[in-house]
């Protein structure tokens, strides 16, 4: 018996969750709310469930996908984490949209995008960003409607391990949770005293990370980095290599590139909302 | 015109110049090639109308430095368009 049973439409993919127990379904809810739709059956969705452990024998919770189970933890919060991370990677996998690992941000309808592989630390600054003030747009993609050029939406729950939690001072600097450091739990911008880009925006600044210590500083640097840094994180920019080509050469054209030097995301994203409001973009 | 033979004309690619940095798509391969400032003036120059001493000499004097001093980094430009296909093979 599910105690919920819910349709989320992401990058166009149409997901169908079901979870049995009704505290982990709310909070399934409250982690992708943007992406709720309507029930009605579509071919090719993916379908997900989570369900409790059965029992003494088989004590751990499972994820399910399409019935078949891919991973079973003690506790919710990892599973909740690979939920996401399996509709993020079908989703992504499917967009139409040009899609470049990033982190990204906006205000007043401009972009600020973070291309970067895993590890770089793009959720990390992605939220100090957000506590600078920034609506959310994504921790993981940039997306790009081919037709208008405009950056959609992508606001999946921002993933932060516990050290980066630490970073945002979201976690007093000596406290020990009991998930592994690395190990990540997922938030909304809300829980960081943001809100969601209701809209697309345009891209007005690709910034280009460089972790290093020492001070926070940030660089104007060639609009060509800021289309290398595009097209070497495509997801998908093989699919249309050509039009990728062309639409991150325009992108770049009408945005600044920059390079930010920085091992401290509170500070960064306070230059970056300084910066990037006094100096908007060409 | 020296004796020499040009190199280029380039072959089929997508190209666009941001901030005076030509960035180039090999649309058979796929490959990207991002030219910095100095490879980019070698692009412009490999149109098929001069030779690879030719280029060097005319980049030398835009740099206000000796053909010496840049000879096997020009070549080596070239050869690297070549190699990704963006310039015809050496000799055709």
């Amino acid at each position: 018996m599910w105690a919920a049973d819910q349709y989320f439409l992401v990058l166009g993919t149409r997901f169908r969750v079901r979870v049995e127990v009704e505290s982990v379904a709310s909070e399934v809810t409250r982690l992708l709310l943007p992406f709720v739709g309507d029930a009605r059956p579509v071919p090719g969705r993916r379908n997900l469930a989570l369900v409790s452990g059965g029992g003494p024998e088989d004590p751990a919770h499972c994820l399910l996908v399409d019935d078949r189970p891919v991973q079973r933890a003690a506790s919710w919060t990892p599973l909740l984490a690979h939920l996401v991370a399996e509709i993020n990677r079908e989703a992504l996998d499917a967009a139409r949209s040009f899609a470049v690992h990033a982190g990204v941000v906006s205000h007043a309808g401009k972009a600020v995008a973070f291309p970067g592989t895993s590890g770089a630390g793009k959720s990390t600054l992605t939220a100090g960003c957000l506590r600078a003030g920034f609506d959310y747009v994504s921790d993981e993609a940039l997306c790009i409607d081919y037709s208008t050029g405009l950056v959609d939406p992508y606001p999946k729950p921002l993933a932060l391990s516990q050290s980066a939690r630490r970073l945002l001072a979201l976690i007093p600097p000596h406290a020990s949770g009991s998930e592994r450091e690395e190990e990540e739990t997922l938030s909304v911008p809300a829980d960081l005293g943001a809100q969601t880009a209701a809209r697309p925006v345009e891209l007005a600044h690709v910034v280009i990370i460089e972790r290093r210590h020492g001070p926070t500083e940030l660089e104007a640097v060639p609009g060509a980095e800021g289309m290398g840094a595009l097209l070497s994180h495509s997801f998908n920019h093989y699919r249309r290599p050509v039009d990728a080509f062309a639409l991150t050469s325009d992108l770049v054209r009408r945005a600044r590139t920059w390079r930010l030097r920085t091992d401290d995301p509170l500070e960064a994203g306070r230059l970056l909302w300084d910066r990037t409001r006094r100096e908007p973009g060409p | 015109m020296s004796e020499e033979r040009p190199v280029g004309p380039p072959l089929e690619a997508a190209e666009t110049d941001i901030d005076g940095r030509i960035s180039l798509l090999n649309p058979r391969t796929e490959r990207v090639l991002m030219l910095n400032e100095t490879a980019s003036d070698v692009w412009r120059l490999a149109d098929g109308s001069h030779g690879l001493e030719e280029m060097t000499s005319l980049l030398a004097q835009s740099y206000d430095v000796s053909p010496d001093e840049i000879r096997a980094d020009v070549a080596a430009v070239v050869r690297t368009l070549r190699d990704e296909g963006f310039l015809p093979p050496e000799g055709e």
